[in-house]
């Protein structure tokens, strides 16, 4: 029986709709489940959290953006009611019911708020969500709606139905994606930190919410009574709550510390004091907000306890302990950084689908695999399966695809070809000015009728008209069809705003066949309706930015995007875990790969691994080598590389001499190492070792009858300072399960720290505590020393306590192998991050730096060179399992493509030949190495594989030879012109 | 101290001696230098592999009738040269090939650059007017051996205070050499250079090349610059005083035309890109009721300045070509100085540093937080 094709997805939190967005570039169906009534209602980790104040919704807009396609059908007020089959055959029964008003039909014209009779304060009983801020959500007030139904008469495309039916459905489907919401902790949760008893405590996110949406920082802390607290507590509050009631995942401390930078930045005379139990800074960059925070004046207190009493209507007490020593602080606004409850959907999961819950309570996932749940193919994504970071719930969305493909059938999804465009080369500009009425609506603003007709004798337009609108099925096609009628070969539209709906403007204009790069989409309801009242005044600005539209086109040029083939293989360099896992998540999938090791062996630092790990690499790598998709090269390097994205060629040097390899995407697994400390007097005693080397020797250590008498750990050595300014993730971890285990053979164990920053293993940290394993805090610089006093060793804190120890285990961080990655990074053209570990943009740091990678495909934001694993960044077995499964996933997306368009598709740099001298000052300055000189023509190439549009060799050319072909130099220049002329 | 090479003739002389033996002895395959043309009416590059055609040249000339910048860049454009060839040029034309050759057009391989120290050439149109730079010769090396600036050489050259070669192979020393009727001292910069001459007849001796006699001659270079600045006095031009100087332009493009820096075969100017469309006449008549036609005049001289001032090498071509007598070169000069300055940058001077516009600056790269 053949498999199933389609995929469920139950959930909207970024990692299912990353997985939507993965299987349907992968060309599978997508069937989408929310529970909510429109999208977003049930808010994931991110906008729920909202970390660094930064709602994150344009990062996902891409995949949002992808179902306009159709291969999702997004069902809305969803339920999942029964689940049945095994992987490959499941039998899905859901309950769905349609929204209120479709939101991709919906024109957002506004009419249905116009007619509703009933007015509820200062909307009316319809009304547009007011803190979704990206597209118009419409909802009823239902409890003072009359029913009378006149929204639903007006709507001009029958996008809004008061009675929609609930509809129970059954699919057949060959995997399941769970990937349910985040559960934030509500009032009651919170009652210890007085949430809801007064004024002066308030969670985090509702500031950041108000300040997102309102952009007035200081009016989102001011108290009811007009005040703006002038002394402010941030507590971090999983590890002072109640147990069981909160985890903290990864945004916790950032958010801590970057609230705390940013009221010292309107507030700077305010006191500002962050109480936490440990610092954690997880990810790249994170531990450098805690310097900003002690930069920026902010008091930081760590203590273990924690006690949050309201004074009166005054302030709040905030009673701690810091160092043995108590301390009461009275502040005037206390915010709560809130963590993360386990999910409330586990118990009715795992009784629909059988999956377990952990002990935790979140959803369990399978020892070595990143998100398949104990049942075959039904997997668990994001804040689901347990507390984490942002970047890790968006990677497993690629890791399902990657886990799950072997239980799907074949892809059932073919996108449609894009419509034919004529060949308008040479012929004279003949423009066609298109005005939206957005069904009428735009007429009662202003005199669509006036601006029409002063349109129609502007030079150059050949044609003017006011059209219904082109952002519904029904009104792209009729608009597309005047556009041919009129024979224009230049297209100027106004509209609401490309913002939203450019993709549709452009699909628009395809569909009367005219390639985009002629036509100009002119904003008039962003720029004129909503930001002016006087009507005269918005037709003048309208004319005028109608005109600019006409100047541009008219000097626009038609350009179809190049395609280029695609090679199907993936180079791995590094046969170490990470590489391993890539590998074999490619190859298991049906693609080649070449896997380069510089070793003559595969597996990487297998010694440090626990037995279960040890035997999970071991069958990894007779796997792989079994596997005859893959070629493995041991003692072979990366030699040389040339090409780009999709078509590299690759030189690897190996024992048997040079091999060439085409590759289409370049898998970087190069590892890192561990940190050799100097000073702690390691290396002048045998009894000083690091954490690794204990590992290692542990097993004869617990073989002895009995362990070493006292045994004294000192945390961070070589970590979070000015060389390494980075925690490691999984030096405190390590010295966990040690001290776990050395503690169950009765040594004594004190562990000598800065902050327990165990990654994800809160309850290790627990454990050794019960056990009896001694913690003692050092501040930020002051290590404690280690001295030898005749045979005795001694560790010395700051303050002078002395403790004799058997054995000193150093916690030493990874360090990256600079001098490797330095290379690869020049042959690669892949930039290396502050810390010497590869740059990986987009996915290391999300919330920073998403915006700069917005408009490409994920798979192509890093042009197809993804570092995985501890090349990466410092992480954990299983953390850099993840990033090989998901950069496995972004690869697989691709690799079964003939062809591809560049990443910028045709909006990209291009040579006029005539006027190019082949001087290269433009190849100089082209910071993405995407030119070069004809050596026989001497002008000028741009590869527009490798452009990025950035425009510098427009700047630099002294002959106006190289332009961009959506701006060329007489376009902005005569857009000007007009601005200046009128 | 320098190796110099001393010969027992006047400097043309040994100059044209020297270049017989190269020819004679196989080392180099030809010579580029300044000839007098059949009437004797005027002087032009000629490239030469026949030691009797060295009769009627004059390497030293004081004329410069074409920017050699040029010439050799359209000689190696494609590919550099395959065998050695001498080129006797001046300081500034060295420069301006230098300049082109980091602007990939041209190549330095298998060249000769044997320069002089300069003093400076008379403007074209008195060789084409009146023929009368014959006479003038006693003159002009009576004052370059008294170190003086000769009377009537062009503006840009009274100006120049880059009269030293920079990057020849082998320089002739004149300014302030008082016995240059009858002896020759050439200036061995390069192991190249001592390559060359091995077995010519002749002294091997020691020397300084920047002498009492040069510093002199640079002051009063600098207060003829000063005296030039003042006369054009660009800083009170403003947009009017653009408009005026420029006005008298008759938009040949003869200045483009012979810059060695303007090296595009089409100048975007030329081009039809730039070519105002009828509805931009209307439009602007509608605005100002009045146009120039042709438009643009002014544009083009600011565009050719923004693109030339980096590079600009101030060989006054532009103000010897042109017809109205705009001293275009004047007033780049005033630009490209302010503009070098602010680069720390020398055109021509080392062939392996970039062109300033070409590279960035380490902390212009470092990106901003948050």
């Amino acid at each position: 029986m053949a498999k199933e094709s389609t995929v469920l997805i139950y959930g909207t939190n970024l990692g299912g709709y990353r997985a939507a967005y993965a299987f349907c570039k992968k060309g599978y169906k997508v069937i989408l489940l929310n529970r909510g009534r429109y999208v977003d209602e049930m808010k994931n980790q991110a906008l729920a959290q909202l970390p660094l104040d930064f709602c994150w919704i344009c990062g996902h807009m891409p995949q949002r953006l992808f179902k306009a396609i159709g291969c999702v059908t997004d069902c809305y007020n969803a339920e999942l009611l029964e689940v049945s089959g095994e992987a490959g055959h499941f039998k899905v029964k859901y309950r769905t019911k349609a929204q209120l008003v479709n939101n991709f039909a919906c024109a957002e014209c506004d009419q249905c708020i116009e007619v509703c009779p009933v007015r509820v304060g200062d909307r009316k009983a319809i009304f547009v969500h007011p803190e979704a801020a990206w597209e118009n959500i419409y909802l009823i007030d239902w409890e003072q709606c009359t029913r009378c139904g006149k929204c639903e008469e007006i709507c001009p495309t029958g996008a809004l139905k008061l009675e929609r039916s609930e509809e129970v459905q059954e699919m057949d489907v060959g995997v399941i994606i769970l990937a349910p919401e985040f559960d934030e902790p509500i009032e009651a949760d919170l009652e210890e930190f007085g949430l809801g008893k007064t004024p002066h405590v308030m969670k985090n996110s509702t500031i950041a919410r108000k300040s997102l949406l309102t952009n007035f920082v200081r009016d989102s802390v001011t108290l009811p009574s007009g005040k703006v607290p002038q002394s402010f507590g941030i507590v971090i509050t999983p590890h002072f709550n109640k147990s069981g009631i909160e985890y903290e995942n990864y945004n916790l401390s950032v958010s801590a510390a970057h609230r705390a930078v940013k009221l010292k930045e309107i507030l700077p005379e305010a006191q500002v004091t962050i109480f936490l139990r440990d610092y954690r800074g997880f990810g790249k960059k994170h531990y450098l907000w805690y310097k900003k925070a002690q930069d920026a004046g902010v008091q930081l207190v760590k203590t273990h306890k924690l006690k949050m009493t309201p004074q009166g209507e005054e302030n709040v007490a905030i009673e701690y302990e810091e160092n043995g020593r108590g301390g009461t602080q009275r502040v005037e606004l206390a915010i709560l950084i809130t963590g993360q409850k386990s999910p409330a959907l586990m118990e009715p999961l795992s009784r629909i689908c059988g999956v377990k819950a952990d002990d935790r309570g979140f959803c369990q996932i399978r020892p070595f695999s990143s998100c398949e749940t104990d049942v075959d193919g039904i997997f668990a994504v994001g804040e689901f399966s347990g507390p984490k970071g942002n970047p890790e719930t968006i990677w497993e969305g690629c890791a399902a695809l990657t886990e799950a493909l072997k239980y799907l059938g074949e892809p059932n999804f073919q996108r449609a070809a894009p419509p034919p465009l004529k060949d308008m080369a040479g012929e004279r500009p003949r423009v066609g000015v298109f005005i939206c009425s957005c069904f009428g609506t735009f007429n009662k603003r202003m005199d669509l009728e006036v601006l029409r007709e002063t349109t129609e004798g502007l030079p150059g337009v050949s044609h003017t008209e006011i059209i219904r609108a082109c952002c519904t099925p029904a009104t792209i096609k009729e608009t597309a069809e005047r556009i041919k009628k009129s024979g224009v070969n230049r297209v100027v539209l106004a509209v609401c705003t490309p913002l939203q709906k450019l993709l549709k403007y452009r699909k628009t204009v395809m569909m009367a066949g005219l390639n985009p790069l002629l036509t100009e989409y002119v904003r008039l309801r962003e720029d004129v309706i909503y930001v002016h009242k006087d009507r005269d005044k918005m037709l003048t600005k309208a004319l005028a930015l109608i005109r600019v539209g006409i100047e541009r086109v008219r000097r626009g040029a038609q350009a179809s995007p190049p395609t280029d083939a695609f090679t199907p293989h993936a180079l791995v360099i590094g046969g170490g875990l990470s590489g391993l896992v890539a590998a074999d998540g490619i190859a298991s999938n049906g693609f080649t790969v070449t896997l380069v090791e510089q070793k003559d062996t595969l597996g990487g630092h297998i010694e440090y691994l626990w037995p279960a790990q040890k035997d999970y690499v071991w069958s990894l790598i007779s796997k792989v080598e079994s596997n005859s998709n893959v070629i493995v090269y041991k003692n072979a390097v990366l030699k040389e590389t040339a090409g780009y994205a999709g078509n590299f060629k690759a030189t690897v040097s190996t024992p048997d001499g040079d091999v060439s390899v085409d590759t289409g995407v370049v898998i970087l697994a190069t590892g890192a190492r561990e940190y050799r400390p100097d000073g702690f007097l390691y290396g002048k005693d045998p009894r000083i070792i690091t954490q690794l080397e204990l590992k290692e020797r542990l097993p004869q250590l617990l073989k002895a009858e009995r362990g070493p008498r006292a045994v004294a750990m000192v945390q961070c050595v070589g970590s979070k300072d000015a060389r390494h300014p980075y925690c490691s993730r999984i030096c405190c971890d390590q010295a966990l399960e040690n001290a776990i285990k050395l503690r169950q053979k009765n040594s004594d164990v004190t562990i000598f720290y800065r902050d327990m920053t165990s990654y994800g293993q809160e309850n290790l940290y627990k454990k050794a505590g019960k056990l009896g394993v001694k913690f003692v805090r050092f501040e930020d610089h002051h290590y404690p020393e280690v001295r030898k006093s005749g045979k005795t060793l001694e560790v010395v804190t700051a303050n002078g306590n002395k403790q004799e120890a058997d054995l000193v285990v150093l916690s030493t961080g990874i360090v990256p192998d600079i001098a490797n990655n330095e290379d690869l990074s020049f042959l690669l053209g892949y930039p290396l991050d502050a810390d010497g570990f590869f740059d990986s943009d987009a996915n290391a740091y999300p919330y920073e730096e998403a915006i700069k990678r917005l408009t490409k495909p994920y798979e192509w934001a890093t042009n197809c060179i993804y570092p995985v694993g501890l090349a990466h960044s410092p992480r954990g077995f299983d953390a850099c399992i993840l990033t090989a499964r998901d950069a496995a996933g972004r690869a697989l997306t691709i690799l079964g493509k003939k062809r591809m368009p560049p990443p910028n598709a045709m909006y990209v740099a291009d040579v006029k030949e005539s006027l190019c001298m082949g001087c290269g000052v433009c190849v100089d300055v082209c910071a993405y190495s995407a030119r070069h000189i004809d050596p026989s023509k001497k002008v000028a190439v741009v590869h527009p594989f490798l452009c990025d549009s950035c425009g510098s060799c427009v700047a630099i050319c002294p002959n106006d030879a190289s332009y961009l072909t959506d701006f060329k130099s007489n376009q902005p220049i005569g857009a000007l012109d007009v601005l200046l002329g009128t | 101290m320098s190796k110099v090479f001393k010969l027992d003739e006047s400097v043309e002389k040994s100059v044209k001696k020297l270049l017989t033996f190269l020819l004679n002895k196989g080392r180099i395959r030809g010579a580029l230098v300044l000839q007098k043309t059949d009437g004797n009416s005027a002087v032009a590059y000629s490239l030469i592999t026949d030691a009797d055609a060295l009769a009627s040249a004059c390497p030293l000339c004081p004329l410069m009738p074409s920017n050699a910048a040029s010439v050799l860049s359209r000689l190696t454009l494609q590919e550099s040269l395959p065998e050695p060839l001498a080129v006797v040029l001046r300081p500034c034309e060295l420069r301006g090939f230098i300049e082109l050759v980091k602007h990939g057009q041209g190549s330095l391989d298998k060249f000769l650059f044997i320069s002089s120290v300069c003093g400076g050439v008379y403007p074209l149109k008195m060789v084409q007017v009146d023929g009368s730079v014959g006479e003038k010769l006693p003159q002009y090396w009576d004052a370059v051996k008294r170190a003086e600036i000769a009377p009537e050489i062009r503006p840009t050259c009274r100006a120049c205070e880059r009269f030293v070669p920079l990057g020849a192979d082998m320089t002739v020393a004149t300014m302030g050499e008082s016995g240059l009727e009858t002896k020759c001292t050439i200036f061995l910069n390069t192991d190249k250079a001592m390559g060359f001459i091995e077995g010519m007849e002749g002294k091997l001796a020691e020397e300084k090349l920047e002498t009492e006699a040069i510093q002199q001659h640079k002051q009063k270079r600098k207060a003829e610059k000063n005296k030039l600045y003042d006369e054009i006095g660009l800083e009170k031009y403003g947009l009017s005083g653009m408009i005026d100087m420029f006005g008298k332009c008759i938009g040949c493009h003869g200045c483009s035309q012979v810059c060695p820096i303007c090296y595009c075969e089409v100048c975007t100017f030329e081009s039809r890109d730039l070519e105002p469309k009828p509805a931009e006449f209307e439009r602007d008549l509608n605005k100002k009721r009045a146009i120039r036609v042709p438009p643009d005049t002014l544009f083009y001289h600011l565009g050719r300045l923004i693109h030339v001032a980096i590079s600009c090498v101030g060989c006054g071509s532009c103000t010897d070509v042109c017809p109205v007598d705009i001293p275009v070169s004047s007033i780049f000069l005033k630009v490209r100085e302010s503009v070098q300055e602010l680069f720390d940058y020398v055109p021509g001077m080392d062939p392996e540093e970039a062109v300033p516009i070409t590279k960035f600056e380490t902390e212009e790269l470092v990106e901003f937080e948050d």
